[in-house]
């Protein structure tokens, strides 16, 4: 209970309101520090599961041994691994991260619509911003649809993060090319 | 039985209970693939994957290792288990390959399939001369080692290929492509990532879009096709370069080196030949260019130095530097200045609404520019100049010196040859000239000094109007005829008069007479002094 007071706490004070794009250094850092922390977390409950198992651990014996005896031979048994390893995130890393990460995509859509605006591009150098933006948005839409059946995926979250960087650095250029072409 | 049913239901309780202690937390489950095969000569490994890593190493046994950790995280242990017990590795051999697939169950769609996550991470041991053909998408790829070819293809992650043999075929989307220590020709293909090659045995071929592309130490042919990436070359046998809004940067590139970027920079130091580059609204920078060099710009400054070899340089809206150049020098710019020193061939150069240096041309220069002034300074052969709206100076031509001018002065001084200059509108002064001296101009005054050798005639033709005309001359023989309407003629020199005597006209000898001295003038004095 203490620690999850401690969490609680510590939550509370992953509470931050962005509104710029300037979000990534941020959601890197949130994302590094979740892991760590879920590192923390996974020997903390590792340790209560080890508690716990072991005032049971006469008891469960048989049904595991039983359940065991009904699984599948595969290669190597399943094994329940400690959450929050870094392939995978927790519900709590996976909430934080959609909560910054929707604020990182409604600050980029405001410059987006900030930078496009509409008007065609009047220079060769913004048209071909324009087309990687295109890129990016069509990238971006592959990954939101495999986020869409694999959510938890820690590698796919930084893809699309890395892509919304991507996208927030090339409307910065497309707004300075507008800038210098006018 | 009651006995062991009573604990069952027990197990049953505090597993809920410690379910319900973690029930904000998600569940993972995982377990390992591993096999080994033994690869028969001529199979390949062929792997299609996603959503994880895949590592490989090679060693010289002919046995494949492949080694996988699936993971899946779900609301609950059970659900967990039950998707990860769906997951399968499926390896299948055949006389040609062997297999490796990764297969995802369908979820279903709902709330199950948005609770429901996973990750395959393989690590592979294969034989070193196994071919290596590799799909995969969502995670990392490295490949260590390996002697026979390789393909691998990935998207929206890394891809890392290091200490290969072989031809190699890299492909990325959406992530880094570092390639390193390979000793065969490599292709790379990527979009939306930098791309890296370094100590590469073979040749070398890039195409990337959105992205760095950097190459160091390629022994055989780079070939470099970007857009919108800067591309930084290091230590190349040839480098064939493309690009656009992305600036290129080559350093000890031994031969062929060619460059077309436009809305880029070029900058080049120790250079092969030939050399050409392309490029538009960026500035060239280049230093030490072992053959010929061609430069096309525009809108892009220039900056050549030590060219062993012809050097051809075309910009515009810009200044163009040229020094150092063995063989001829041909230049041209509009809209911007040029500097052109140290020519061992001809100095070829247009221009126009920008000043023209010429510095130490050893073989003739040739200058046609408009707006603008010309200087030539130690130039050896000849020396031609033609201008608009410009002064024009010369200083130490070993070579006859012709200028075309309109609306400028002319300032020569050192003329080892015949000067022949035509202008309007502007002062035209010649001094130590040793050839044959001929001046048309047209509202400016004349000064002219020949060198005046005993042994030779140097003839002297002056014309203008509205200006006064001064010839300085030595005690030697001229033929004198000097003409002017509004104006007065004097000489230090006597004159011995010929003819009938007139009050603006004059004709007769100085000294023994010989060479022609013509000073024809309208609205101006003339004046015959005695060179000091």
């Amino acid at each position: 209970m203490i620690e999850d007071d401690d969490l609680t706490a510590a939550a509370r004070t992953l509470h931050r309101e962005w509104k710029s794009p300037e979000l990534w250094p941020a959601i890197a850092e949130e994302i590094r520090r979740i892991e760590q922390g879920e590192r923390r977390r996974s020997r903390l409950l590792a340790w209560r599961g080890l508690a716990a198992a072991a005032v049971l651990l006469l008891i469960t014996g048989a049904t595991l041994f039983l359940m065991r005896e009904g699984s599948s031979r595969q290669p190597s048994a399943p094994t329940r691994t400690a959450a929050g390893s870094q392939r995978l995130l927790s519900d709590d890393a996976l909430a934080e991260i959609e909560r910054a990460e929707s604020q990182y995509i409604a600050a980029i859509e405001a410059l987006a619509q900030k930078s496009t605006g509409g008007t065609p591009p009047p220079t060769p150098l913004a048209a071909a911003l324009h087309e990687r933006l295109l890129v990016i948005d069509a990238a971006i839409a592959d990954c939101r649809a495999e986020i869409e059946e694999n959510r938890f995926n820690a590698h796919l979250r930084r893809q699309l993060l890395a892509m919304y960087q991507e996208k927030r650095r090339t409307l910065e250029q497309i707004l300075e090319e507008a800038r210098h072409a006018s | 039985m009651l006995r062991r049913c009573g604990v069952m239901v027990a197990a049953l309780g505090c597993a809920m209970a410690v379910e319900a202690m973690a029930a904000e937390q998600r569940e993972e489950a995982s377990r390992t693939f591993d096999r080994t095969i033994a690869v028969a000569a001529g199979q390949a490994l062929r792997m299609e994957h996603k959503h994880g890593d895949i590592r490989i190493t090679t060693q010289p046994r002919g046995e494949l290792r492949i080694q996988a950790t699936i993971r899946v995280s779900a609301e609950s242990q059970r659900a967990a288990a039950e998707f990860l017990e769906r997951i399968q590795v499926e390896v299948t051999e055949s006389p040609t390959a062997v297999i490796v697939r990764t297969h995802y169950p369908e979820q279903a769609q709902g709330q199950t399939s948005r609770r429901l996550s996973h990750a395959v991470d393989y690590t592979v041991v294969m034989p070193d001369r196994m071919p290596l053909d590799v799909r995969n998408s969502f995670g990392n790829v490295s490949v260590t080692g390996g002697k026979g070819n390789a393909a691998v293809v990935n998207a929206h992650g890394a891809l890392a290929v290091a200490d290969g043999a072989g031809n190699g075929r890299f492909e990325n989307e959406f992530g880094p492509v570092d390639v390193a220590r390979y000793a065969g020709d490599v292709t790379i293909t990527s979009a939306n990532g930098n791309v890296t090659a370094a100590t590469i045995g073979g040749r070398v071929n890039v195409t990337n879009r959105f992205g760095r592309v950097t190459a160091r130490g390629v022994s055989g042919g780079l070939l470099v096709a970007n857009s919108n990436g800067a591309v930084e070359v290091t230590d190349a046998a040839s480098a064939n370069v493309t690009n656009s809004f992305g600036m290129v940067v080559l350093r000890d590139v031994r031969t062929n080196v060619t460059v077309t970027n436009s809305n880029g920079g070029v900058t080049g130091r120790v250079l092969g030949a030939p050399a050409v580059i392309t490029t538009s609204f960026g500035p060239v920078d280049l230093i030490d260019i072992a053959g010929d060099l061609t430069i096309q710009n525009s809108n892009g400054s220039v900056k050549v130095a030590n060219v062993r070899g012809a050097a051809t340089v075309k910009t515009t809206f810009a200044a163009a530097d040229v020094s150092g150049v063995t063989g001829a020098a041909t230049v041209s710019n509009a809209n911007g200045s040029i500097a052109v020193r140290d020519v061992g061939g001809a100095a070829q150069i247009s221009g126009s609404f920008g000043r023209v240096d010429v510095e130490g041309a050893k073989a003739g220069v040739h200058v046609t520019t408009g707006n603008s002034a010309v200087r030539v300074v130690d130039a050896s052969g000849p020396v031609f100049v033609k201008t608009t709206f410009g002064l024009v100076t010369t200083e130490r031509v070993a070579g006859p010196l012709t200028v075309d001018n309109a609306n400028g002065g002319v300032q020569a001084t050192g003329v080892a040859g015949d000067a022949d200059v035509k202008t309007s509108f502007g002062p035209v002064v010649l001094r130590d000239v040793s050839g044959r001296i001929e001046v048309r101009n047209q509202n400016g005054a004349i000064e002219a000094s020949p060198l005046g050798r005993a042994a030779n005639c140097q003839a002297v033709t002056l014309t203008t109007s509205f200006g006064p005309i001064q010839v300085a001359v030595a005690d030697g023989g001229y033929t004198v005829a000097a003409k002017t309407s509004f104006g007065r003629i004097d000489s230090e020199l006597p004159i011995t008069q010929v003819g009938s005597i007139q009050e603006n006209a004059i004709a007769g000898t100085i000294g023994a007479g010989g060479c022609a001295l013509r000073l024809t003038n309208t609205n101006g004095d003339i004046r015959i002094v005695k060179r000091r």
